[in-house]
């Protein structure tokens, strides 16, 4: 078993040294291009010896007639920005000629993209939802899990469903879906090589953290840009032995290129040598890079250490206001963990909030204005309930609720089985949360700003968490910017980042 | 600008501006229509435009143009302050959004030149500091360019490709997926 997970990290490493390689040097030999064998050796001599005066006599475009030839460089730069934000534009553009390709690749224009505040939008979010067995052969559905891409504008679904294409991590099947509809972009988390199995994890700007599915313990990791189609395995460091895993998310960086900046916050248990059921929170970050880079572990540091009680029993709650939170479901008590200073709390919430937080019926989203505030979703029995905290005394109070089981009444496809027990809570967003009954997987959503109930909603087709992911921003091109006077322009700004 | 809100009869009795040309040709227009370009307006400001204003970079038929494009966002300026006062907020609004469509349908029209053309404007609104015709005109080429393949953009532009085989076949390779 060992041996196997070694001996794929062993590919997947080599694949990106390989990139890594590529991306960086002009060794061409292993990727056989579209037109690269009709520009043999002979094009390039006839090129280089011919460049200067071919260059003249096509720059100059007949009858002395103004041209794109004829604009200073910041009026190329505005005309370049005109196709911000689309990062497929600009990279087309960047490959025209090496005056346009130091134009888009520049500093400045980089600077210029951040300014004009046009990042572009979550172009879409991949869902990920378990797999009904592909067939009766097939791998075990149990460890499985379908990842869809769904584009957020309809128009674009074609190139967007390709531009997000998992393809070069993940097999495509043609799997049964069951009750949701049939849909061609759905890949079963089996990457290439068969036996080593990823979900999604999160998800941050245009990049996607993959885990090990299912993991009970820290699991391996890849980082991938979907759109560049580019990746980074991590592999879980073996000093660390077999904590308990609570969660793994993407942490901001900071800088242009997300796939050198990202940072991965791993969560984990260490459990206890005396009482197996207690155990220590602890938090390893990982960077990339070749400096600073690698795992760091949190623990050495800690002198207060927290201890929990129960550590089967906890769930992951909600990501919010600059927190990670879990429920422990026998010990009503939270954990919560601080982003930025990495230091974990116990909370104990007020007497009429102290119930057994589980995954179904637990979780913690943020305030309504996005600030500092949370909320707790609550499922209690027949009802939803939203609570906040008061401005001022910051007294926890029920701020909304809803009975389910009048609510949905009115639904399509409504029967009066449904709703008996308690329904499940299947994933929250900001202004939502997506339920379904305990008695089979009948998804509806909640609008937590009206408390209305509505079943319509692509989010209700996938019986699973969403991540939000958007095409990488600002644009950064390494390839070919380090000629003539770019050389100290390129170099530069890779370093400041 | 604010009294040129008050009527064009008025404005062009107050202040006409002559405008020359490369090739020495003279355009009379209006102050309203002249400030447009932040370039007279500092000489305007400046008090050096009597007899006339030279503009040696740009030719008759381009500040023709330019002109022509001054001369209806200037007047529509003209209209939406006039309109503001005399009107309820719903009715603005229409009156609004009638002179917004009208502008645009303007703006279409005025682009339909060739490329050559459309340089020439992107080079002389640069030239006059005229922000609304430099972002329409940039904005045209870079629609232009969208959706193509750098191929057809070089065919289009006449660029050449001073990019060496081994180079192109490393960009590619950067952004595989974008040439697809």
């Amino acid at each position: 078993m060992a041996a196997t997970v070694l001996a794929i990290f062993r590919w997947l490493t080599s694949k990106i040294f390989r990139h890594k390689e590529t991306g960086t040097e002009t060794g061409a030999q292993d990727f056989a291009l579209c037109d690269s064998g009709s520009m043999g050796k002979k094009g390039t001599r006839r090129r280089k010896k011919k460049k200067p005066s071919q260059a003249q006599a096509k720059n100059n475009p007949p009858a002395g007639q103004t041209s794109v030839h004829d604009l200073p460089d910041e009026l190329l730069d505005h005309v370049l920005l005109g196709l911000a934000p689309s990062l497929l534009h600009l990279v087309r553009a960047a490959a025209t000629c090496r005056r346009w390709r130091r134009a888009v690749a520049g500093g400045g224009f980089v600077a210029r993209c951040q300014a004009l505040h046009c990042a572009p939008r979550a172009a879409g979010h991949y869902y990920t939802r378990p797999a009904f067995e592909p067939d009766d052969h097939g791998p075990p559905a149990r460890a499985l899990k379908l990842v869809m891409f769904v584009p957020t504008a309809p128009a674009a679904r074609a190139k967007e469903r390709s531009l997000f294409s998992l393809n070069f991590i993940y097999r495509r099947i043609t799997p049964k879906v069951g009750r949701v509809p049939a849909r061609e972009y759905q890949w079963v988390s089996v990457t290439r090589q068969r036996s080593l199995n990823m979900e999604i994890g999160d998800s941050r700007g245009s990049l996607l953290l993959l885990q090990t599915a299912g993991a009970r313990w820290s699991p391996d990791f890849i980082v991938c840009e979907p759109v560049s189609r580019r990746f980074q395995a991590i592999v879980c460091p073996a000093a660390l032995g077999h904590p308990l895993f609570l969660g793994a998310f993407l942490l901001d960086g900071g800088g242009a290129d997300a796939m050198s900046n990202y940072r991965v916050l791993n969560v984990l248990c260490q459990r206890s040598a005396t009482y197996w059921e207690r155990g220590t929170p602890r938090a390893c970050v990982f960077a990339p890079g070749n400096d600073d880079g690698g795992w760091r572990m949190g623990w050495n540091t800690m002198d207060d250490d927290l201890e929990v009680r129960s550590v089967e029993k906890i769930h992951l709650a909600g990501r919010a206001a600059g927190r990670i939170y879990w429920g422990i479901e026998t010990a009503r008590t939270v954990l919560v963990l601080d982003e930025s200073t990495l230091k974990f709390s116990l909370v104990t919430f007020p007497e009429h909030m102290r119930w057994q937080y589980r995954r179904t019926s637990f979780r913690v989203i943020g305030g309504v204005d996005g600030d500092s505030t949370v909320r707790v979703v609550r499922m209690d029995g027949q009802e939803l309930a939203i609570y906040g905290q008061l401005p001022r005394t910051g007294e926890w109070v029920l701020e909304k609720s809803v009975r389910l089981r009048e609510a949905a009444a009115g639904l399509r496809d409504w029967k009066d089985s449904l709703l008996m027990l308690p329904a499940r809570i299947v994933t929250v967003g900001e202004t939502f949360v997506v339920l379904s009954p305990a008695e089979e997987a009948w998804l509806f959503s909640v609008e937590l700003e009206t408390m209305e109930l509505e079943r319509e909603h692509e989010r209700n087709w996938h019986d699973g968490p969403a991540f939000p992911c958007a095409q990488p921003w600002p644009p950064v091109l390494q390839a070919c910017v380090d000629q003539g006077d770019s050389v100290g322009k390129g170099r530069r700004r890779r370093k400041r980042c | 600008m604010a009294s040129a809100g008050s009527g064009d009869e008025k404005a062009a009795a107050a202040a006409m501006i002559t405008l020359i040309s490369s090739d020495n040709e003279k355009f009379e227009v209006t102050e309203a229509t002249a400030t447009l370009s932040q370039t007279i307006r500092h000489m305007i400001e400046d008090g050096c435009t009597d007899g006339g204003v030279p503009l040696p970079n740009v030719t008759s038929k381009i500040l023709a143009r330019v002109i022509e494009y001054c001369k209806k966002h200037a007047t529509a300026a003209a209209g939406e302050e006039g309109s503001s006062s005399s009107f309820s907020d719903a009715a603005f609004l229409e009156v609004d959004r009638a002179f917004l469509e009208e502008l645009e349908e303007f703006d279409d029209a005025f682009l339909e030149v060739d490329r050559a053309t459309l340089f020439d404007l992107i080079l002389a609104a640069n030239y006059l500091d005229i922000k609304g015709l430099l972002n329409l005109t940039c904005q045209k080429v870079a629609d232009s360019v969208k959706g193509k393949t750098p191929e057809q953009i070089r065919e289009m532009y006449n660029i050449v490709n001073d990019l060496t085989p081994e180079e192109e076949a490393e960009i590619r390779r950067e952004t595989q997926w974008a040439f697809e």
